[in-house]
């Protein structure tokens, strides 16, 4: 009798101990896909920052209706996820400041890895940009460029947005841009605040903006500063269009 | 004893059998401690006990309400004291706080819904015990209420799966995943139910229920959000996907004026039903009785209660909140715990009449004006009544504690300089550092000094500003908040989970603005002047109980859209009527969903930093001035444009594929 109390005790003890014991045998993912995105108009890799644009991705194998994952842009224009679940993927560059893209459907992603380029139109060129400092005093001027004024997007011809900010950008560190920038200079005192459409920006129509915006900005003695402007318009993001990065040596005299 | 154990064994297997052998045993009887529908359905107060629930979890921004936290709801026990802290205001611009989310929790009551939806299907069945008349009051009722659920989640997610009948469990899946209406579609149902309420509710309702006219003032409002979403959507230019193009998310320029024709019969049909500005002699003292005394049928078209105070005060709970305990400074009288988490910020102190704090030199510079004491701000016959009633500038009295809020940021041994000098973005440069005196003092303290010489200057006031002691307990930005603040709380009344005022919901004065909204924007769509001219009739009654001047429509108004920082532009006098919300709104939570359905959020809380209305004195002077300063906490916001139309939840997705996403996420 106790002993079959007991047994029965034990054998209870154990499902219940193991019951919530689970083994994951999936394997981890290990797809790989990489690629660039490049700027059609110029061929090169396409100027941005850090999480301006991402590569929008959708897991098409299993569900009609997947929640869309995105795989950062980074500062040189390049991407690369290695950590994917193998697959079928639609994939679609977002956020960033070019006309909308196409949706590149059936991207087979596999443990062997794809490359996948995709080729945008930015909004904006910023152009002439020069950096010019006399003893603290950074002044910075650009130009700005739209390489197209219109575009036809599914049979519908829309303008270019209107254009919303010139900004500089300073950095301490060789990254420089929207998310890499020293916050004291992201105020609306060193902005050039335009908020027009662009043909009021480039009256004559030959795609350059007739004035050259400057900028000028105090900086510190003795700091080596990495300095780019950018220029937004007013699309869904808002995200900048930037120049090259220069970089400014300040003496410590 | 071991007989003992074995008779316990024997009578525990018993036990055990006799719960075995009946467990199978068919229970389908009627359970006598639940009330079942035909108990509650059956009289007016079985019916108040069904919706109470309903009512309990609507979708108002009270005074618990915060964003990540979302509807203080239900019993939920959860630090809705922190209401304050993270308000909706701090994102508004109104007040610096600490900034808690976007107001983007998941939104999705589609369980009330069920309740009213059974609720207006099964009432017709009683026609034996209520009237006609009765029944199509409480349907009436019902789609009221359900309105205001859909309203909380169409200004979110623009359109929503419309669920008006009460869904069969047992249904084929196809069935029960409804896909999303488009997002007109979405506003005209809440609209349908709307107009039912308004022609068949009751006329007149106790404090805390709602009637006709409170579904008439929410008409105003939820037609004015449909109305700007259809007027403004296309500012943002968001790249179309499978949202857009099927119209689920934003509407057409073209839609909005028959939205805005909605406000307007909306609120003629409040006017006609006899509701009125509370207004008095004292105007500074009748604009704070708005929002401590029962005005049922004058002002108050629908109020949120909460409870009594000493009745069953629940910590963390949404039964009571903590508003005086959280607005005013800690204090003999004031709040005996936390205190003064939320600052009245410049930003919205700024639009209200009020002496001018600088002026331009001859160079074209602004200056501080010089004043004789800081209480010449508010004792000038400038300021309007309407601000006092909505803050506590230094060297006001609280009323209830007779405690006079001594507030004082610092001084400056003298100010050769201009007012950007003082207040320019960093907070602090070579200008500040040299003439600038500021205190660590500890709470409670007031730092007396001597100052080139001069003795005993004080350095800062009672309740604040210091440099120490983080962003609780005293001012951050020189002023305090006295909207909603009981002036007559008795000692204990202050703590937290220990206020008791309610919450006006819906109150004439809104219901006039957004009148004057609507007509404004109409007369612009349309070209009609006389629309535009009838706005400013209703702004001016507004003006006229705050006690403010009166504002003239100016015949030919300027583009203020670049000063603003907007995407579209925008004409002086619509801006007047938007600021007229901000003023005589101010802290009801109206702020942050106002910028939000005007598309301006994301433009003006642009790397934002709150500043604040802060008294200085300068010492070789002997006068006072009142700078802009950044508060010192220096909190950073930016608003996600993406979130003018939220994403829908995964985990509803997850559910219901049929359910599209939102575009720009």
């Amino acid at each position: 009798m106790k002993n079959l109390l007991y047994s029965l005790l034990t054998v209870g003890f154990l499902l219940c101990a193991t019951s919530c014991m689970e083994i994951d045998n999936f394997d981890a993912p290990d797809a790989r896909v990489s690629g660039r995105l490049i700027d059609k108009t110029t061929g090169q890799n396409f100027i941005t920052d850090h999480g301006d644009t991402h590569i929008r991705i959708w897991e098409m194998s299993f569900s009609e209706n997947p929640a869309p994952q995105g795989i950062p842009v980074q500062f040189d224009g390049t991407y690369n996820n290695e950590r994917l679940f193998a697959g079928t993927y639609d994939m679609l560059p977002q956020n960033g400041p070019y006309w909308p893209a196409d949706t590149i459907r059936g991207v087979r992603i596999g443990r062997s890895g794809a490359t996948q380029n995709f080729e945008v139109t930015p909004y904006l060129h910023i152009t002439d940009f020069e950096a010019t400092l006399e003893g603290t005093m950074l002044t910075l001027s650009c130009r700005l460029s739209a390489p197209f004024k219109e575009m036809t997007i599914n049979g519908v011809t829309v303008p270019i947005p209107n254009v919303l900010e010139v900004r500089p950008f300073l950095s301490l560190t060789q990254y420089c841009g929207a998310a890499n920038y020293i916050g004291e200079y992201w105020t609306n005192d060193y902005r050039v605040n335009l908020r027009r459409p662009w043909d009021r920006i480039d009256t004559n129509g030959d795609g350059v903006s007739e004035e050259t915006y400057k900028i000028t900005i105090p900086v510190k003695k003795g700091y080596t500063y990495n300095v780019r402007m950018g220029a937004n318009v007013n699309y869904t993001d808002q995200k900048f269009n930037y120049s090259e990065v220069k970089r400014i040596v300040v003496p410590n005299d | 004893m071991k007989k003992n154990m074995n008779t316990y064994k024997y009578l525990f297997l018993a036990v055990i059998f006799g719960f075995i052998v009946s467990s199978c045993h068919d229970l389908d009887l009627e359970p006598k401690g639940i009330f079942d529908e035909g108990t509650l359905f059956n009289s007016d107060y079985g019916i108040r006990t069904y919706f109470g629930a309903i009512y309990n979890e609507l979708p108002i921004e009270d005074l618990n309400y915060y964003h990540n936290r979302g509807y203080a709801s239900g019993n939920n026990i959860s630090n809705y004291w922190e209401g304050q802290k993270n308000s909706p205001a701090v994102l508004g611009g109104e007040a610096a706080g600490r900034r808690d989310g976007d107001g983007t929790p998941e939104y999705w009551p589609y369980e009330r819904i069920r309740r009213i939806n059974n609720f207006i299907e099964a009432i017709p069945d009683y026609s034996a015990i209520h009237s006609e008349q009765q029944i199509n009051e409480y349907i009436g009722e019902a789609r009221f209420l359900r309105a205001f659920y859909y309203f909380g989640m169409v200004k979110r997610y623009g359109g929503i799966p419309i669920i008006d009948k009460v869904q069969d469990p047992a249904a084929p899946l196809e069935e029960l995943q409804t896909p999303r209406s488009t997002e007109y579609d979405s506003w005209k149902f809440i609209y349908e139910d709307l107009k039912f309420a308004m022609n068949n509710m009751a006329e007149k309702s106790v404090t805390g229920r709602a009637n006709r006219y409170s579904a008439a003032a929410l008409m105003t409002r939820a037609m004015l959000y449909a109305g700007s979403t259809a007027n403004y959507f296309e500012t943002l230019n968001i790249t179309p996907g499978p949202a857009i193009n099927a119209g689920l998310m934003g509407m057409q320029r073209d839609q909005a004026a028959e939205f805005y024709q909605y406000v307007i019969e909306a609120a003629d049909f409040v006017q006609k039903g006899g509701y009125r500005l509370h207004d008095g002699a004292n105007k500074e003292i009748a604009f704070t009785e708005v929002f401590t005394e029962d005005l049922n049928g004058v002002e108050d078209l629908f109020v949120k209660q909460f409870g009594e105070f000493g009745n069953s005060s629940i910590y963390n709970s949404r039964l009571h909140h903590s508003w005086d305990s959280m607005v005013l400074p800690l204090g003999t009288g004031l709040a005996s715990d936390v205190g003064s988490a939320l600052h009245p910020a410049w930003d919205l102190i700024r639009l209200y009449q009020m002496p001018a704090i600088a002026k331009e030199n001859e160079n074209g510079d602004l200056v501080p004006v010089r004043f004789n004491s800081l209480n010449d701000l508010w004792q000038s016959e400038e300021m309007e009544p309407r601000a006092k009633g909505t803050f506590f500038f230094s060297g006001m009295t609280e009323l209830a504690s007779k405690e006079v809020m001594d507030l004082q940021a610092g001084v400056y041994r003298k100010f050769p300089g201009t007012l950007a000098d003082a207040t320019a973005d960093a907070q602090t440069n070579a200008y500040m550092e040299q003439y600038r005196i500021r205190t660590h003092a500890a709470r409670g303290q007031v730092d007396v000094q001597t100052v080139d010489g001069v003795p005993n200057v004080k350095i800062n006031g009672l309740y604040g500003l210091s440099l120490s002691g983080g962003d609780e307990g005293r001012s951050l930005t020189g002023a305090f908040i006295r909207k909603y603040v009981n002036p007559a709380a008795t000692a204990g009344e202050r703590g937290l989970y220990r206020s008791s005022t309610p919450f006006k919901v819906f109150r004439y004065a809104e219901v006039l603005l957004n009148r004057a909204e609507a007509l404004y924007e109409l007369g612009l769509l349309t070209g009609d002047e006389s629309k535009k001219t009838e706005a400013f009739v209703y702004i001016n009654q507004v003006r006229a109980r705050a006690g403010a001047r009166a504002y003239t429509m100016v015949a030919s108004p300027k583009d203020v859209g670049l000063e603003i920082n907007a995407v579209y532009p925008i004409d002086e006098n619509l801006q007047f009527i938007r600021d007229e919300r901000a003023r005589e709104l101010a802290f009801e939570n109206h702020r942050f969903f106002d910028l939000r359905r005007w598309r301006v959020l994301h433009s003006k809380m642009e790397n934002f930093y709150h500043r604040g209305l802060m008294g200085y004195y300068v010492v070789d002077e002997g006068k006072y001035i009142f700078l802009n300063d950044r508060e010192k906490e220096n909190r950073g916001l930016n608003y996600n444009r993406a979130n003018y139309h939220q994403q829908i939840p995964g985990s509803q997705i997850n559910r219901n594929p049929n359910l599209i996403r939102n575009d720009g996420h």
